[in-house]
């Protein structure tokens, strides 16, 4: 059988939604930005380039009309390079990936690029909502139209997960993320962008545009401490989520070369992991957050693998509860996980972020001469993905 | 109490005169217009100057004619800009002192506009609860850019009138007068050649011909609407100016007309519009008072 290999990442830095660099930068620009940045490091011809697969969880306006196809196009490729989008929120980004070796493993062609894109500044608040719910399921199953931040009460109450536990793994996770910035460790995966951005004058309230260099993410508060998130209000009033142990909204996006492996032999590339496979897998609506603890012994099970097999994990950090359940259900050894934070501190632009855990896996699963790493998240709607990668 | 028509050789000047501050009260309002079109029937007037005192062109509305009946007289939205806009002969705005809200406005529906050096203007509307109703959100985007028009009517703070004609290709003035000359000179000076060019056939220039729009306009537009939503929740006549602004650069100019004016009247009438009137008019009121027990100790 042949194999898949990733041969090169990039993205954009993530910025924070609504106040952050990319307020006004459209999908286009943004994956564009990306995909040429991840072709040139391959060092690849545009024209060999099969499909373009990007992953967006709101794929409509600033990211509509098939957003993959206008990237190809915005990347410089020739107008021969198709593009695809994908949507299964949250896993967007590796469902993409999975679908770009699952392709050339079955033959049906041999360089594809995948990744993601979103605007969450400039789709979020303007979402076409007419006819949003199906009146059966509303009646028969309304916990698929809950907004995330129930789910996440949902699975605090119904496992007990306290406040406590949840704002001190926040705080940790933005934490190791700021160590990891100042050592430098998602430089190799991020691509500067120069875009033009509307921002608040602090002094006066003014709203000016202006053009700014992104160069790092946005999110990370090197400063957080636990105690110090500890009293920041919660979403719903009552609850346990608030803004120090969720995910946080933030734009951007990123893309992967995936090739043939044999091909990437012939062309003296030096991949930077191997797929070998993919699963999801569906749960209760209203606890989505613990779709990995279903996902992930899914696709261990296929490849004949067991939980200490995986030398590193990516589990999304959409919110602390989620992973901290999905942690303990598993058995994910702490020391292994998400070892430079996650999308508490870096930020969590749906359809992106399962390309930026398989790229930063891979990069420091090469850094601590892991062998395999293994990136799963859950997602909207009651589901769970996982995706192991060999690190080469 | 009103507007002061006068004749320098060829040129009509309609002088606003309704101390403190110029403000359009009825009898301003029905003064301007009958000023355009005395001068529009005179066989030897070329060119109007429409100008104030040296402290204030027009400070805008009056607010305590706001719930009056003759509020809708008159009115400068429906009857005076319109007036003056179609006047056949070119009309000169002789801006000095400061020129905010209906003032601003007043000057936007000439012709052409000259200002002294110093001079603050602004479009304060959103700090009564309402919106510029006399064309201000449509003619400002058309004048400055969306950007420059945008922020002015979000924060209603007034600006320095030599800042704004720095603005790469503005429109809002023709000239900006510095203080070593004299404003009205220089009005009379651009009203001869504005009379010349209307005599050669030229079209008379107006704002409402003007389409500029920018591609990041839109993506703009929706970032002030996301920052006043979480900003400003309180003041629903902020996510209105937003979205008039945005009307002025696709819309029909009086379409973009038409919707302003009614979402001004609707705001004018609601209780958080009114609240704001009475504490402006109040806190004047006291302060007044302040001042005479001052003076009388």
């Amino acid at each position: 059988m042949s194999n898949a290999v990733i041969v090169s990442t990039a993205r954009t830095p993530l910025a924070k939604s609504w106040k952050g660099s990319f307020n006004m930068t459209h999908g286009a620009t943004l994956g564009g930005h990306a995909v040429q940045h991840a072709v040139q490091r391959a060092g690849i011809e545009g024209a060999e380039i099969d499909d373009i697969i990007m992953g967006c969880a709101n794929p409509e306006g600033a990211t509509g009309s098939n957003i993959a196809r206008q990237i190809a196009l915005r990347a410089r490729l020739p107008v021969s390079v198709s593009g695809m989008t994908v949507n299964r929120f949250c896993s967007s980004g590796l469902q993409a990936i999975a679908l770009a070796a699952q392709r050339i493993i079955c033959g049906e062609g041999d360089v594809y690029v995948a990744g993601g894109v979103e605007s969450i500044s400039c789709t979020q608040n303007q979402m076409n909502t007419h006819m949003l719910a199906d009146p059966w399921l509303q009646e028969h199953k309304p916990e698929i139209y809950w907004n995330m931040v129930q789910t996440a009460e949902q699975v605090a109450q119904r496992y007990g997960i306290s406040r406590d536990a949840m704002d001190e793994y926040g705080a940790a996770s933005q934490q190791k993320a700021a160590a990891a910035r100042e050592a430098g460790l998602f430089k190799a995966e991020i691509a500067a962008i120069t875009v033009t951005a509307a921002f608040e004058d602090k002094a006066t309230g003014q709203l000016s545009t202006r053009q700014v260099t992104v160069e790092h993410d946005e999110g990370i508060r090197p400063d957080t401490t636990k105690e110090g998130i500890s009293g920041i209000r919660t979403a719903v009033p009552g609850g346990v989520i608030a803004a120090g142990n969720a995910s946080q909204f933030s734009d951007g996006a990123g893309a992967c070369v995936v090739m043939l492996e044999g091909l990437a032999e012939r062309r003296g590339l030096t991949p930077l992991g191997r797929f070998l496979g993919f699963a999801v897998a569906g749960c209760e609506p209203d606890e989505m957050g613990i779709g990995p603890a279903f996902a992930v012994p899914k696709v261990l099970k296929k490849l004949g693998l067991q939980v200490k097999d995986i030398d590193l994990w990516e589990l999304n950090e959409a919110f602390a509860v989620q992973v901290i359940y999905c942690r303990d259900k598993l058995g994910i050894p702490a020391d292994r996980l998400n070892v430079n934070g996650g999308a508490i501190a870096v930020g969590h632009p749906y359809g992106v972020s399962g390309q930026r855990l398989t790229a930063h896996a891979l990069l420091e699963g090469k850094r601590r001469n892991a062998k395999r790493v293994c990136v799963t998240m859950c997602i909207g709607g009651g589901m769970g993905a996982a995706g192991v990668f060999e690190v080469l | 109490m009103t507007a002061i028509y006068s004749t320098h050789g060829d040129i009509a000047l309609v002088t606003i005169a309704n101390p403190p501050v110029n403000s359009l009260s009825l009898p301003v309002r029905q003064g301007i217009v009958a000023g355009i079109e005395k001068a529009n029937a005179s066989q030897t007037i070329k060119a109007i100057v429409l100008t104030g005192n040296v402290r204030a062109f027009c400070g805008g509305g009056d607010l305590h004619e706001f719930d009056q009946p003759q509020a809708t007289e008159c009115s400068h939205p429906e009857l005076v800009n319109p007036v003056i806009e179609r006047s056949p002969k070119p009309v000169v705005a002789a801006l000095q002192g400061l020129a905010l809200g209906g003032g601003l406005e007043l000057a936007m529906a000439c012709h052409y506009r000259i200002a002294a050096s110093g001079i603050d203007v602004g479009l304060p509307e959103v700090k009564l609860g309402l919106v510029p109703g006399g064309g201000g959100t449509q003619r400002l985007p058309r004048s400055l850019g969306v950007e420059a028009a945008l922020r002015m009517i979000i924060d209603g703070a007034p600006e320095k009138a030599e800042k704004l004609a720095e603005l790469p290709d503005q429109r809002l003035f023709d000239r900006i007068v510095p203080p070593t000359s004299n404003l009205m000179d220089e009005a009379f000076v651009l009203a001869r050649q504005a009379a010349h060019q209307a005599e050669l056939g030229h079209q008379l220039p107006s704002l409402r011909s003007l389409h500029r729009s920018s591609p990041d306009d839109q993506a703009h537009l929706q970032a002030a609407r996301d920052r006043l939503r979480t900003l400003a929740p309180e003041n629903p006549a902020l996510m209105h100016a937003v979205d008039l602004v945005a009307a002025s650069t696709h819309l029909n100019m009086d379409v973009g007309l038409a919707q302003e004016l009614a979402v001004f009247l609707a705001l004018l009438a609601s209780p958080e519009a009114r609240a704001l009137r009475h504490s402006f008019l109040a806190g004047r009121a006291a302060a007044r008072a302040a001042t005479a027990l001052r003076t009388n100790v």
